[in-house]
């Protein structure tokens, strides 16, 4: 999944391990996602969003989740 | 997090008890050595690496769990190192396919040890059957509970 991770915490200059640290997770798990290889939860998706003071949709592209 | 410490605190009790447990019983079958059944010198080397290498695992284990029970900020280090998402779906998907290749080599080994020795052929055949059952119960269980 595409994300805006990467973005927004290079604009607020926050490193990967601090984001980690803030949301809960390993900083591999940051990398992954700013990478598009892991698609966060919905709880994670929530912290990161709430962290950057923005709508989940607003860091993650939902656009390509198929619908079934 | 205090939760989390107090949890903490009730593993290294586990861990303490089954590192006592482990010189024990370490201690038992050195002592009566000469009492048991003396199986080859490979096996005897084998068991002595498991219950160091056992021993050794816990020491360490004990450690770490020391240093997060004494510093705030290795606690929360090792919180989110055992809570991080990824990490467990990486667990929960090796777990899942970890353990039905386990049990198509078993079943594969089962079938080549029949042409060779009984011992071996049924040895295996209760392996497969004692891993599949756990998956099976496993399944069961996690399909009521989620």
């Amino acid at each position: 999944m595409k994300t805006r991770v990467r973005e927004l915490r290079e604009k607020n200059k926050i490193t990967q391990e601090e984001l980690a640290l803030a949301v809960g997770v390993t900083r591999q798990t940051i990398i992954s996602i700013e990478g598009g290889r892991y698609t966060a939860s919905l709880v994670l998706a929530y912290k990161i969003a709430r962290y950057f003071g923005m709508t989940i949709e607003e860091v993650f592209d939902f656009s390509e989740v198929e619908e079934v | 997090m205090e939760k989390f410490k107090a949890e903490i605190r009730k593993r290294m009790q586990y861990l303490i008890l089954l590192f006592v447990s482990l010189l024990l019983i370490y201690m038992v079958l050195f002592l009566n050595q000469e009492r048991l059944p003396r199986p080859s010198d490979h096996i005897i080397s084998f068991h002595g690496g498991a219950l160091t290498s056992l021993g050794l695992l816990l020491i360490i284990y004990i450690f770490i769990n020391l240093r997060a029970i004494r510093d705030d900020k290795e606690l929360r280090k090792l919180y989110i190192k055992e809570n991080d998402e990824r990490t467990a779906m990486i667990l929960q998907k090796t777990g899942a396919i970890g353990i039905n290749i386990c049990i198509l080599g078993f079943a594969t080994a089962t079938i080549i040890a029949g042409y060779y020795s009984d011992a071996v052929f049924f040895t295996l055949l209760g392996s497969t059957i004692f891993v599949s059952l756990v998956k099976g119960l496993f399944k069961i269980y996690y399909h009521n509970k989620v």
